[in-house]
């Protein structure tokens, strides 16, 4: 019986005929359980309410594991490692762990599964992602993730208080320190900058400085490299804003500080998450009298080089239900959810979804909204997702150049001196 | 100038006994007064301390949430460990007391002093194997490497304390070990119990690393999902000290019920013979 029903198989494939093809069914994996581990982000949030519409789809229910992002990755790893089969599909950020993750064998390789017709939707379109999404979300030929947001420091500044004091809107980037000055002289009881001091978490705000400046984190042929004036320069700017403006204990500060601040008014300005602009909006009175750019160039420079990256959603090597969650990852990736999530303030990878009606209807309601929206195709256009030296262990790396800075804030060493004792920190990483 | 003197040191009393409160009792209260503030006043600097009060916090929590699914699973997990914890314990204690045996009492507190991600790799293979990951089960068991160090250093001394001729008598008595120890240790070892249970579940509600990993969807403890409001862009310290006030009031009203018999617990073994 086995061998006829092989027989009659192999003859339809050689032949083609249409009966036996099968076709993509999103009920293919009917009655089945995925488990989501994920950072908490406004993607997960939103997912969390939507998650219902993929079980009527598909008959796949969900079990959706949200943590703060440390706890996240602490039970990430430690899961992985102990190759469990606990989790099926997880939240990963490409340009930080891509390196590791791939080399420790924890991602499935997507793109077989992108190209199978059976397994995928045949309006997917995964070319309909930005190139340089896809290019983060890609390491090495394996295709990690599939992109669910895209995001990236933003300049914001309070406009009024700008009016208020008669100061221009900043054009260039040494104009921030010199805005900062007036503001501190126009109203001393005014808090004027905050943005992240916390060791691992410089980097993400700091690098737009350093890039702007004409600095970079590595020499012309590929090796480590910082102790340049341009970097220097631009490391020793940030450390002086948060020094000479910064709110006290800066220094450990990351964004949930920093938005705290910006939302209630004590800051005039900061350079945070494109992410927090949905959490921003909800404090009284911030829709109307803020503003949101990409940090301006350097004056004398004229580079714009700001940071993109985005998120991805990857299915787990040791998951055993890797199809199901496949079709998770396609449905929660797809046109009409990305068009859904931007009312949670989740900027779209998909260029569909980012130039679609929908998007344009929600950005034209308000006037930030639209400065939020302009602010992301440049950043998406124009800026990078390597904001470290080069190396594969790419938190251990920030951490350094975190350091640096924060001994110029602490006074320890000079920007040069704190900057320069960083390269060899860092060779040791490659 | 004795009297100026005594008036000195009360008053330097007060200052003290003021700087204590305020450091122990601020942070309680800043939470507990946060929880019940609108979301966009929580952070407010400086704090406002006349707000109309709000439940839309907790009911955030309870709603949105299931954090009273979390909550019964940090009911589950301590209480099963802090019985299980006891239970390994009383025996052990009173064998350790009665031979003076010290080196096992030492090793298991070794057990308790080494870092907990040193046990989490090894159990979760070892627990992926037996199926047991994300059940209750497997976090008691895990919990238990905190209980049961805690109950025996408690009870320890309360053994210690006891006259052996009492437990000699007990056994010519005719009572057998089970016995000696359930009728004739027991009772008098009492408040000993009590404060060892109450510490150990003290302590096993507030343990986070192990329900972080070893836990499932249906076992996340309180103390674990509680870090759910803190994220990108969603950061929600309303409904986090709505959380962190539920997390603190198992314990606190465990310990308000049986302080007279907590407070007399931990000096009754402190002066022996």
């Amino acid at each position: 019986m086995r061998r006829r029903t092989f027989a009659a198989a192999a003859a339809a494939s050689v032949l083609g005929l249409p009966a036996l093809a099968q076709d993509f069914n999103w009920r293919g994996q009917d009655g089945r359980t995925v488990t989501l581990l994920l950072n908490n982000h406004p993607w997960s949030q939103a997912m969390r309410e939507l998650a219902a519409e993929f079980t009527a789809r598909t008959g796949i229910r969900t079990r959706i594991e949200i943590f703060n992002e440390e706890q996240f990755r602490a039970r990430l790893t430690t899961l992985m490692q102990g190759r469990s089969a606990e989790v099926d599909v997880f939240m990963s950020l490409p340009s930080r762990e891509g390196a590791v993750f791939k080399r420790a064998g924890w991602y499935t390789d997507l793109a077989p599964l992108i190209a199978d017709r059976r397994l995928t939707a045949p309006d997917f379109n995964y070319e309909d992602f930005g190139a340089g999404m896809r290019q983060q979300a890609t390491i090495d030929g394996l295709v990690a993730t599939l992109p669910i947001n895209q995001e990236g420091p933003l300049f914001y500044w309070r406009r009024d208080i700008f009016q208020r004091c008669n100061i221009p809107e900043p054009r260039f980037l040494e104009d921030i320190p010199e805005a900062a000055a007036r503001i501190r002289a126009c109203d001393a009881n005014q808090g004027v900058w905050a943005a992240r001091g916390l060791r691992g978490a410089v980097n993400y705000g700091m690098s737009g400085f350093v890039f702007n400046l004409g600095g970079s984190y590595a020499t012309a042929d590929g090796k480590p490299g910082l102790c340049n004036p341009a970097t220097i320069r631009g490391i020793e700017m940030y450390a002086n804003l948060l020094k000479d403006y910064g709110p006290p204990g800066a220094l450990n500060h990351t964004f949930t500080q920093v938005i705290e601040l910006l939302g209630q008014g004590r800051i005039a300005m900061t350079h945070e998450s494109s992410n927090e602009f949905a959490n921003i909006m909800r404090f009284p009175g911030r829709a109307q009298d803020l503003g949101v750019r990409v940090l301006p160039p350097g004056r004398e420079t004229g580079i714009s080089k700001p940071l993109v990256i985005g998120w991805g959603l990857a299915v787990s090597a040791h998951s055993r239900q890797k199809e199901a969650a496949w079709l998770f990852l396609q449905w929660a990736t797809s046109t009409e959810v990305q068009t859904r999530l931007v009312q949670n303030g989740v900027a779209p990878p998909r260029a569909s979804v980012f130039q679609g009606p929908a998007f344009n209807a929600w950005a034209n309601e308000m006037p930030i909204r639209r400065a939020w929206a302009e602010a992301l195709i440049e950043i998406g256009r124009t800026g990078t997702g390597v904001y470290q030296s080069p190396t594969d262990r790419v938190p251990e790396a920030r951490d350094i150049i975190g350091n640096a800075m924060q001994q110029i804030v602490l006074g320890r060493a000079s920007a040069r001196d704190a900057v320069c004792a960083a390269d060899p920190e860092l060779a040791r990483l490659q | 100038m004795v009297v100026g003197a005594r008036r000195v040191t009360r008053l330097l009393d007060a200052v003290q006994l003021g700087m204590v409160v305020l450091v122990l009792v601020a942070p309680v209260a800043w939470m507990v007064l946060s929880a019940f503030k609108p979301r966009t006043e929580v952070a407010a600097l400086p704090p406002r301390l006349v707000f109309t009060p709000t439940l839309e916090n907790f009911a955030e929590l309870f709603q949105r949430t299931d954090f009273l699914e979390n909550t019964v699973n940090s009911l589950i997990v301590a209480g099963g460990s802090t019985a299980l914890g006891l239970l390994l314990a009383f025996p052990a204690a009173f064998a350790m007391s009665w031979h003076r045996m010290t080196w096992p009492a030492t090793a298991t507190l070794f057990a308790r002093m080494a870092p907990g991600t040193l046990f989490l790799l090894p159990w979760l293979m070892m627990f992926t194997a037996l199926g047991l990951v994300g059940s209750h089960l497997a976090l008691i068991l895990t919990h238990a490497v905190i209980t049961l160090p805690v109950a025996i250093w408690v009870l320890l001394p309360y053994f210690d304390a006891l006259p052996r001729e009492i437990i000699e008598s007990a056994e010519i008595d005719g009572c057998r070990q089970h016995q000696t120890l359930l009728r004739v240790a027991l009772p008098m070892v009492a408040p000993g119990v009590v404060v060892a249970a109450i510490l150990c579940f003290v302590f096993s509600w507030n343990y986070f690393l192990f329900a972080l990993v070893l836990s499932g969807f249906d076992s996340k403890t309180a103390i674990v999902a509680s870090f759910n409001f803190i994220g990108e862009g969603v950061t929600n310290w309303g409904a986090l000290m709505a959380a962190a006030t539920v997390i603190a009031l198992p314990p606190l009203i465990l310990t308000l019920i049986i302080q007279r018999r907590l407070v007399g617990g931990l000096s009754a073994g402190a002066v022996k013979g």
